[in-house]
């Protein structure tokens, strides 16, 4: 029977030349120890495991050490046994340290994992000017680390998953007690339970797995500050954090809280309320303005003024392009570029971005491929995609301008206005966990106003918003 | 997925419903008319309309950014006559390579002959013609229109700029079509900047004359008829009471002509007001102003403060006088061009019932209009 449990590990993980298998003598009986010399804490395993399996083998009785092993107190640290043999290999290739027991079908095994890991770094992709500056990291022990730094309260509750069949990734659901709404718990506590997928290597892959609406739009908030994530859970929202992912994401959202940066709580009121609402004005610009500029210059000039009409006649001379064509051709020539830029390898990306610059720009003017003022526009359009702190938001919006072009080139500001409520019905339909997308504005929910369009100062801010949480009462 | 596809398809058929393909020209496919010029024809019966477009194949980026370095002229004029301006417009129109686009309108000009005759058809015309905006503006010119039509904007880049900016700057009136149509439907007269034309050197070259066209004074209308013209200094009141006119310069003498003062007025405004009295109603017109004294020149070398109080009394009578010539001329002719008749429409319908048929007659005949003029100085100028 015991030949049998050693028999399925040494199976399992045959073919598996970074397999160290070690054994200590001990009064004539062998105890095998089984561990991957590159996941676990080396160091940790000889100081508190080895060198006490090596003090037995020389001097120690079988009948004492194992009456010690079964009573925890052989080694200085925590050690557990392993009810069924066959979860044997699979804490191995997890990072622990199994210790087999001769002539018995006993396993034990020690917490030593430890993954090679990147120090914490600086944010790299939601930049703040104020406010701590660390980011997550890979690794969840770090992550969780950072986060019970932001938050020393009991109330501060993380349950844990393993996902995938192959990838055994921890994922942990972080929320504080009593103030997430309970659908959105259960909603995601089913969706993890159900989850079967063969490994997943970053948070996308879960989240891909809530969006059941036919919805381009983001449900969920990526952020990699831990101050952001803290903060949320403080709204009543939930967060999920993923071994080897690091980026947390956050849920449920609404699309006012995506277009919010963090460096909003850092600045003053006065402030985040007026960098808030150039971000939002430049966020419609993000869709529309290519769509507008094309719908205005091919059905309604009159609506512009008449100098800037003269100039903008005058540039489209000899341009051998209808309007539309020059703004797809210049949309997606700025698609590709942005995107070869985030793809090149670094040191030939300022070639790409030098040569790209001069296509979109003066060459291309010059040439009489497309006119000057279609340049302007598609780059304050690139700019002002640029300026959604949520990344998959600004890609979303980034997306819409084709579709909202195609309508303002075809059928003008009528086309435009379609699309606008067709779109704006969507948002008020589409919910995040039962968050409606578009509060506080559809369903209308003014104590909400005090944290949209402006900041107002925390003191005003006194209740949750109710898109989030059950507790409403004033936050201390 | 079929609730989706039913949605679009029905979003699909609401669009087709109202799409608007079928207007859809190009920016480099049209051409924007920003000045309509209309005179007589040369036949009894016949109209000339001339049109005024930028160019935009001869604007070149140097020359938007203010180079102004091209030879050819980046503006055009064409013209022609007909029965009528529609007429007119589809024989400029069908000569041409582009789409014509009358939304870009800013300036309606018309000769004093025209208006005489009476302009009843070119305002009919825009009240018909969707395209055309009722907020250009109209101005008339008194010699010959072609003149006008071809001054040289010597400042600006186009002839109706310059044109433009006699009507927006308020150094005159700033009738808009609106306001004569509105004027027309109510029986009431209205005032129109009128220009004038002259001949100066040609800056680039001295044996080479050049059109330059100015303020003149103002045209009064009355039915759609050009009924008589005021000089410059009596139109500029008529502005004033309009509220139109910024910065107006007097002189004013005294001393019998040994002394003189200029004074720049930084404020003015103008208002109107209606009493009912036994006799009928009396209009009064409130002429308010601040000013500087600009320049001095005192016989008996006293200190400005001391001949303040002379001065500003020089000025109440110079404008005084000035307002009542203007209103007498226009009663004269029989041409309400402060649009009184509204005044009695709003605060005493009843009477106005009764007179509306015949306020020309009635203003011409009856109308006692008193002038109010409340000034002030500002400063002495510079001096102090």
């Amino acid at each position: 029977m015991k030949g049998t449990a050693l028999d399925i590990l040494k199976q399992q993980l045959k073919d598996s030349p970074d397999l160290v298998c070690q054994p200590f003598l001990i009064d004539g009986r062998t105890c095998t120890l089984f561990y991957i010399p590159s996941i676990v804490d080396q160091a940790m395993l000889q100081k508190n495991i080895a060198r006490f399996l090596l003090a037995e083998s020389r001097t120690g009785s079988w009948d004492a050490f194992r009456r010690n092993l079964q009573q925890g107190t052989a080694f200085p640290v925590v050690y557990h046994a392993i009810s069924d043999p066959e979860e044997a290999p699979v804490l191995v290739v997890q990072g622990k340290a199994v210790l087999h027991v001769d002539q018995t079908d006993d396993f034990y095994y020690f917490d030593t994992v430890q993954y090679q890991k990147r120090s914490i770094a600086e944010s790299q992709n939601e930049l703040v000017v104020t406010g701590p500056q660390e980011a997550f990291i890979e690794d969840i022990q770090s992550n969780l680390s950072l986060l019970r730094h932001k938050i020393r309260h009991p109330k501060l509750k993380m349950k844990e998953y393993t996902i995938g069949e192959y990838t055994n990734t921890l994922v942990y659901v972080v929320y504080i007690e009593g103030m997430p709404k309970n659908e959105v718990l259960a909603e995601i506590d089913s969706k993890l339970q159900s989850l079967s997928i063969d490994g997943i290597f970053g948070i996308g892959y879960v989240v891909e797995h809530f969006k059941e609406s036919s919805t381009p739009f983001p449900i969920f908030q990526y952020t990699e500050r831990p101050d952001a994530v803290a903060a949320s859970l403080l709204e009543g929202r939930v967060c999920i954090l993923m071994d080897g992912a690091p980026n947390a994401v956050i849920a449920p959202v609404t699309l006012f809280s995506l277009l919010q940066a963090s460096e909003d709580y850092f600045q003053s009121p006065f402030a985040a309320s007026w960098i808030r609402m150039v971000r939002f004005a430049f966020s419609l610009l993000s869709i529309l303005l290519p769509s507008l500029y094309v719908a205005i210059t091919t059905f309604h000039p009159q609506v512009l003024p008449a100098h800037l009409l003269i100039t903008i006649a005058s540039a489209r001379e000899r341009i051998p392009f209808s309007a539309l064509t020059e703004a797809l051709l210049m949309e997606l020539t700025f698609e590709a570029l942005r995107e070869a830029g985030m793809r090149i390898p670094k040191p030939v990306g300022q070639t790409v971005s030098i040569i790209g610059g001069i296509v979109i720009g003066q060459a291309a003017v010059q040439a009489g491929i497309v006119s000057a003022p279609m340049v302007i526009v598609v780059s304050i359009t690139g700019v002002a995609s640029y300026i959604i702190p949520h990344l998959e938001l600004g890609l979303i919006f980034r997306m819409l301008r084709f579709p909202f072009l195609i309508l303002g080139g075809s059928m003008g500001l009528i086309g435009i206005f379609a699309g606008t409520f067709v779109l704006y019905a969507h948002l008020v339909h589409l919910r995040s966990f039962g968050a409606p997308y578009l509060q506080p504005v559809a369903p209308l929910v003014l104590s909400d106003w005090k944290d949209t369009l402006l900041r107002l100062s925390s003191p005003l801010m006194n209740k949750r918003s109710s898109a989030f949480s059950r507790i409403r009462h004033r936050r201390r | 997925m079929k609730t989706i596809l039913l949605k679009i398809g029905l979003i699909a058929i609401i669009l087709c419903s109202i799409t608007g393909c079928w207007s859809k020209v190009e920016l480099d496919q049209r051409i924007f008319v920003n000045g309509l010029f209309v005179d007589v024809g040369e036949e009894p019966g016949t109209v000339k309309v001339s049109i005024s477009t930028p160019l935009t194949n001869r604007l070149d980026s140097d020359q938007l950014s203010g180079g102004g370095g091209g030879k050819d002229k980046p503006y055009s004029l064409i013209t022609k006559q007909s029965t009528s301006i529609g007429k007119a417009l589809e024989y400029i129109h069908k000569d041409l390579s582009r789409q014509l686009s009358l939304s870009e309108i800013k300036v309606v000009m018309i000769s004093e002959q025209y208006g005489e005759e009476g302009i009843g058809d070119l305002l009919e015309w825009i009240k018909r013609e969707p395209d055309v905006p009722i907020g250009a503006y109209l101005l008339v010119a008194s010699g010959k229109l072609d003149d006008a039509a071809h001054l040289t904007p010597i400042f600006e880049q186009l002839p109706t700029t310059v044109l433009l900016s006699f009507a927006t700057q308020g150094y005159m009136l700033n009738t808009t079509i609106r306001d004569c149509i509105v004027a027309d439907a109510a029986g009431l007269g209205y005032a129109a900047t009128l220009l004038q034309n002259d001949k100066i050197h040609s800056a680039a070259d001295a044996h080479k004359s050049e059109t330059w066209t100015g303020i003149k004074g103002a045209a009064l209308f009355q039915q759609g008829r050009l009924k008589g013209t005021l000089p410059y200094e009596e139109a500029k009141t008529i502005a004033w009471a309009h509220g139109h006119l910024k910065f107006p310069i007097y002189s004013v003498q005294w001393d019998h002509g040994k002394s003189k003062a200029d004074l720049k007025f930084t404020y003015t405004n103008g208002k109107t007001s209606v009493r009912m009295t036994p006799n009928g109603p009396v209009f009064t017109v409130h002429l308010k102003g601040r000013a500087s004294i600009i320049a001095k020149k005192d016989a008996s070398h006293r200190d400005v403060k001391d001949i303040s109080g002379t001065i500003m009394n020089q000025m109440r009578e110079t404008v005084s006088e000035d307002f009542r010539k203007s209103i007498a001329y226009s009663q004269q002719i029989g041409a309400d061009v402060l649009q009184l008749g509204f005044l009695l429409e709003w605060n005493a319908p009843q009477y106005w019932q009764q007179v509306k048929g015949k306020w020309p007659e009635h203003y011409k005949k009856d109308a006692e209009v008193r002038v109010v003029t409340k000034l002030s100085l500002d400063d002495y100028g510079k001096e102090y």
